[in-house]
């Protein structure tokens, strides 16, 4: 049992990492951003690729591979300087395919649907134990960072743009350099969470990065609260609570995953129909 | 202080601002009248920059503002209300005009030196300011909690706080009990005595009357007629166009 739950524990705190960035982008800066997984996919290969291809030290293939995402996130800010709302969240989940169909169909690097194996863990990091600790040491410093940002000036600003950016920029906001920072530090972030991931299971395929991970995303977002930091920790854990001792039940492991699923939805209709912020939220999103 | 030159927007075959020409002086307090529809908001969203203008032009303090982005109109000193109050709803009165008064919060770095939390003399603004224009309520409200006139001293004081040369209210008084018409009437001969220059749309002829200087008005896009209410209030033309909208 001891030995799962520290399995478990780097997942949670992967998890709390792409929960942490969906929540900045989408519940302060009001960006409904479906493409967030593809931008942890490309942190999770680029962290792989780099390090068991071109043999570069973790920490460098880890800050690359974020920092790679972040660029990415932040030029996938770009058309909201055109479009809003629904046609960006259009926009974004278009992006999920593409990277899906790079990775899938760009066998010679990705290895295709095959995926990559055997990807390295860090020196000092090899065991379950001591990379929990790892993923614990990174996602708190993410969440303190996270959490200062949004209680600073500048989260303040963010979430004047997600409540109406006409009257931000009639304060003077430049709303669009708000959003290309908040998407360029949320695409960080959740690199970073590719790329633990990445390192920690091994293994990864382009089907590890679908439509399944974005509703972790953003259950964990909206059961926790939007625009709560706090929150959202707290959603990911419960999550994680409700969701994982569906592994011991006496039922067909093929049905395991869906039932999660399905109950993840259900949870996620509960919510917005009953308490739309979450638990400890503070905003309400369009809808 | 505000030129606005041969101003013109289409929305596909309506003419809404039709070859517009009008100053605003500074220290003065200028309306834009005009029935519904005769393109008043029109002008400032083309001046504010929300809406892109078709042709014309529009100086401020010597500054071609057609070629600025929105935002940076606002920051060379435009400030402005909207017709139906627009609110950062999801935030406290106080968070509201924390954002309006604070000028350097996109800057990433100040999260290291600052909070959320209104330092001691910026929240003493903000007191000051609602006891100002009559806003009597708990700053730490959710501003959705505010009553349809409060959102409208609300604005107001939200336009105050953002630095700002002129000001630019669109219809401040519509819908408000004449209490707060009175009151809103008040603060604005206030604000003039201390040398604001406010260009502002109004239905409420008695209204401008009482507070304007300079009356421009505006019929079906185009600018009617323009000079000083007493004169404007007796032009046929002026009077037609109100009557005919009825």
């Amino acid at each position: 049992m001891e030995v799962y739950l520290i399995h478990l524990g780097s997942l949670v705190c992967i998890y709390i990492l792409l929960s942490l960035s969906f929540n900045l982008v989408v519940g302060y800066t009001g960006l409904l951003n479906l493409g967030h997984v593809g931008l942890m996919a490309i942190g999770a290969y680029a962290s792989a690729l780099l390090m068991k291809l071109a043999g570069i030290p973790f920490g460098v293939a880890l800050m690359g591979a974020a920092t790679l995402s972040g660029l990415i996130g932040a030029l996938l800010a770009l058309p909201t300087k055109k479009i809003r709302g629904d046609y960006y969240a259009l926009v974004t989940l278009g992006f999920m395919f593409v990277v899906f169909a790079v990775l899938v169909n760009w066998e010679s690097l990705t290895r295709g649907t095959l995926g990559i194996p055997g990807i390295p863990r860090p020196e000092g990091f090899t065991t379950n134990t001591t990379f929990l600790l790892l993923s614990v040491g990174i996602t708190a410093v993410v969440f303190l960072f996270l959490d200062r940002l949004v209680h600073s000036p500048f989260g303040r600003a963010l979430e004047a743009v997600r409540d109406d950016e006409d009257v931000a920029q009639a304060l003077g906001k430049p709303v669009f350099k708000l959003k290309v920072i908040s998407m360029a530090i949320s695409g960080f972030v959740v690199g970073l969470a590719g790329a633990l991931l990445a390192h920690f299971v091994q293994f990864i395929s382009p089907g590890m990065f679908w439509m399944d991970l974005l509703v972790w995303a953003l259950a964990g977002m909206m059961i926790g609260g939007v625009a709560s930091m706090r929150g959202t920790v707290l959603g990911v854990v419960i999550l994680f609570g409700l969701l994982e001792p569906m592994r011991f039940l006496d039922i067909p492991s093929a049905y395991v995953g869906p039932l999660r699923l399905l109950i993840m939805l259900t949870l996620l209709l509960l919510i917005v129909l009953y308490k739309p912020r979450g638990i400890m939220g503070r905003a309400e999103l369009e809808g | 202080m505000l030129t606005i030159s041969h101003l013109t927007k289409s929305f596909g075959g309506v003419k809404a601002v039709d070859d517009v020409s009008f100053d605003v002086a500074k220290n003065s307090i200028t309306a834009l009248v005009g029935p519904n529809g005769a393109g008043k908001t029109t002008v400032f969203q083309l001046v504010s920059g929300l809406m892109r203008a078709d042709a014309g032009a529009v100086t401020f303090e010597g500054q071609d503002l057609l070629r600025l982005a929105p935002w940076r109109r606002a920051r060379v000193g435009l400030s402005r209300t909207f017709q139906l109050s627009k609110l950062f709803k999801n935030l406290s009165i106080e968070d509201n005009l924390l954002l309006a008064l604070r000028e350097d919060d996109d800057k990433l770095w100040n999260m290291f030196l600052r909070g959320t939390g209104g330092e001691a003399m910026e929240k003493k603004k903000i007191h000051e300011m609602m006891d100002f224009v009559g806003l009597k309520k708990d700053p730490t409200t959710i501003v959705t909690d505010l009553s349809y006139g409060q959102q409208k001293l609300f604005d107001l004081a939200r336009a105050l706080l953002n630095r700002h040369t002129l000001l630019m209210l669109d219809e401040p008084v519509a819908g408000v009990n004449p209490i707060l018409r009175q009151q809103f009437k008040d603060v604005l001969r206030q604000l003039k005595a201390q040398g604001e220059t406010i260009l502002l749309i109004e239905h409420d002829m008695d209204f401008v009357r009482a507070v304007a200087d300079h009356v421009v008005v505006m019929d079906q896009g185009r600018l009617l007629a323009e000079g000083s209410p007493d004169r404007v209030f007796r032009d046929e033309k002026v009077l037609e166009a109100y009557l005919g909208s009825i």
